[in-house]
C-alpha cells in the first residue's frame, strides 16, 4: 500500500511538473510560433502573386488571400490523410488555376512530397490536368477536393471585383 | 573522458547497436537536416538521462518506464516548441521526426541501462558520447548522401538510404572487427547485446 501511494505520488508529481513545464514553455515561445507561421504563408503567397517581398501584402479577408489586378488567391481546406490539409489557390484574370501551394498538412512524410513548394505535380494545376498520385490516392484527392471547393467558391461569389468581371 | 569514448565509438548507437534508424535513414537527406536532428536528439538524450539520474533513487521500481517516457516526452516536446519558434524551416522539413524522438530506444537504453543506475558525471559523460556518436553516424551519412546524390539522384530517396547506411556499416564492421575471423574473435567488443553469433549458437 505505502509502495502503491509512493509510486502514485511520484509519477503524479513527474507529470504536474512536465505539465507546467511543457505549458510554460509553450506559452513562452506561442508568440514567435505565430509569427514564423504568418510569415511562412506570407512568403508563398508573395510567389505565387509574384510580389517582391518588399512590397506589404494588403491584409486577407475572409476566404480570399490576396487580390489584384492580374491574380486573385483564394484559401480552402480539405481533410487529407493525417489532418487538415490548408491550400491556397490562385486564380489568373481569365478565371484560371494559375497556381497552387500548401499552406498546411499533416500528411505522412515522404507521401507528402507531392505537397513541396518545388512538386511536379503541384505545378501540373496550372496546366489543367492532373493526376492523382499513386500510394498517395487521400492526399491527392483532398487537394483535387479543396482547389475544386475554391473554383467553385470563385466562380460563384467572384470574391475579386476587378479580376471579376473577366467571368 | 573513457566512458564518454566507449559511449562514442565502441558502443556507437547507431553503428555498432543499430539502435536509432528509423530517423538515422529519414532525416539523413541532406547535411542541414541532418545536423537539426542531430541536436535535437542530443538535447532530448542528455536532459532526460541528466534527469532522471538526478532523481533515480526517488524513483520506485515499478514505475520507472512511465516516469523515463514521462522525461522523454516532456524534453521531446519542448525541444519541438524551441524549433517551431528559433528554426522554423527546419521544423517545417523534420518535425514529424523529432517528435517521434520520443520513441526512440537509443534514448530509452541510454536512461534505463545508465542514467538510473549511475551517479550523475558518468550519466554525462556517457549521455554526451552516445549523442556525439549518433550525430556523427547522422551526420557522416548526411554528408555522404548530399554528396552522391548530385550525380546519383536515388542517394535522396529511401532506398539510396539503405544502400548507403548498409555500405557504410559495413566499412564500419570492417574497420571494427578486422577482416580475418580470427581478428575478428580478438577484436570482439564485449558490449554487444544483439550480436549474431549469440543466436546461431
Amino acid at each position: 500500500m505505502r509502495r502503491a501511494l509512493r509510486s502514485l505520488l511520484l509519477l503524479g508529481a513527474l507529470a504536474a511538473l512536465s505539465g507546467w513545464a511543457i505549458a510554460w514553455f509553450a506559452g513562452a515561445t506561442a508568440e514567435r510560433a505565430e509569427r514564423n507561421r504568418a510569415a511562412a504563408e506570407a512568403r508563398i503567397l508573395r510567389e505565387l502573386a509574384g510580389v517582391a517581398a518588399t512590397e506589404s501584402l494588403p491584409s486577407s479577408s475572409g476566404d480570399v488571400l490576396y487580390c489584384d489586378d492580374s491574380v486573385a488567391i483564394l484559401r480552402d481546406a480539405a481533410r487529407g490523410y493525417g489532418g487538415q490539409l490548408r491550400l491556397a489557390v490562385a486564380f489568373a484574370a481569365d478565371g484560371s488555376v494559375s497556381g497552387v501551394r500548401v499552406l498546411e498538412h499533416a500528411e505522412t512524410p515522404g507521401f507528402a512530397d507531392i505537397l513541396a513548394p518545388d512538386s511536379p505535380w503541384l505545378a501540373s494545376f496550372g496546366d489543367g490536368r492532373v493526376d492523382a498520385v499513386t500510394g498517395a490516392t487521400v492526399t491527392s484527392e483532398a487537394v483535387l477536393r479543396a482547389v475544386q471547393g475554391a473554383i467553385t467558391r470563385y466562380d460563384g461569389a467572384l470574391p475579386c471585383p476587378t479580376v471579376g468581371e473577366t467571368q | 573522458m573513457n566512458r564518454f569514448f566507449q559511449a562514442a565509438v565502441a558502443r556507437n548507437p547507431a553503428a555498432v547497436q543499430l539502435l536509432g534508424l528509423c530517423p538515422l535513414l529519414a532525416v539523413s537527406n541532406t547535411l542541414a537536416n541532418a545536423a537539426g536532428l542531430a541536436v535535437a536528439s542530443a538535447t532530448v538524450l542528455v536532459g532526460s538521462a541528466l534527469i532522471v539520474s538526478l532523481i533515480r533513487r526517488l524513483i520506485p521500481d515499478e514505475v520507472r518506464l512511465p516516469c523515463f517516457v514521462l522525461v522523454i516526452a516532456t524534453w521531446t516536446t519542448l525541444v519541438n516548441l524551441a524549433m517551431e519558434a528559433y528554426a522554423f524551416d527546419l521544423y517545417q522539413r523534420i518535425a514529424l521526426f523529432v517528435q517521434i524522438i520520443v520513441t526512440n530506444c537509443m534514448i530509452l537504453a541510454r536512461v534505463e541501462q545508465v542514467a538510473a543506475k549511475e551517479p550523475f558525471c558518468t550519466t554525462l559523460a556517457d549521455a554526451l558520447g552516445t549523442a556525439a556518436g549518433f550525430a556523427a553516424a547522422i551526420l557522416v551519412l548526411g554528408g555522404v548522401r548530399e554528396a552522391i546524390a548530385v550525380g546519383f539522384p536515388l542517394a535522396a530517396l529511401p532506398p539510396g538510404a539503405f544502400m548507403i547506411a548498409g555500405l557504410l556499416l559495413a566499412g564500419a564492421n570492417f574497420v571494427r572487427r578486422g577482416r580475418t575471423p580470427a581478428e575478428r574473435g580478438r577484436n570482439q567488443t564485449p558490449v554487444i547485446s544483439q550480436d549474431v553469433p549469440v543466436a546461431r549458437r
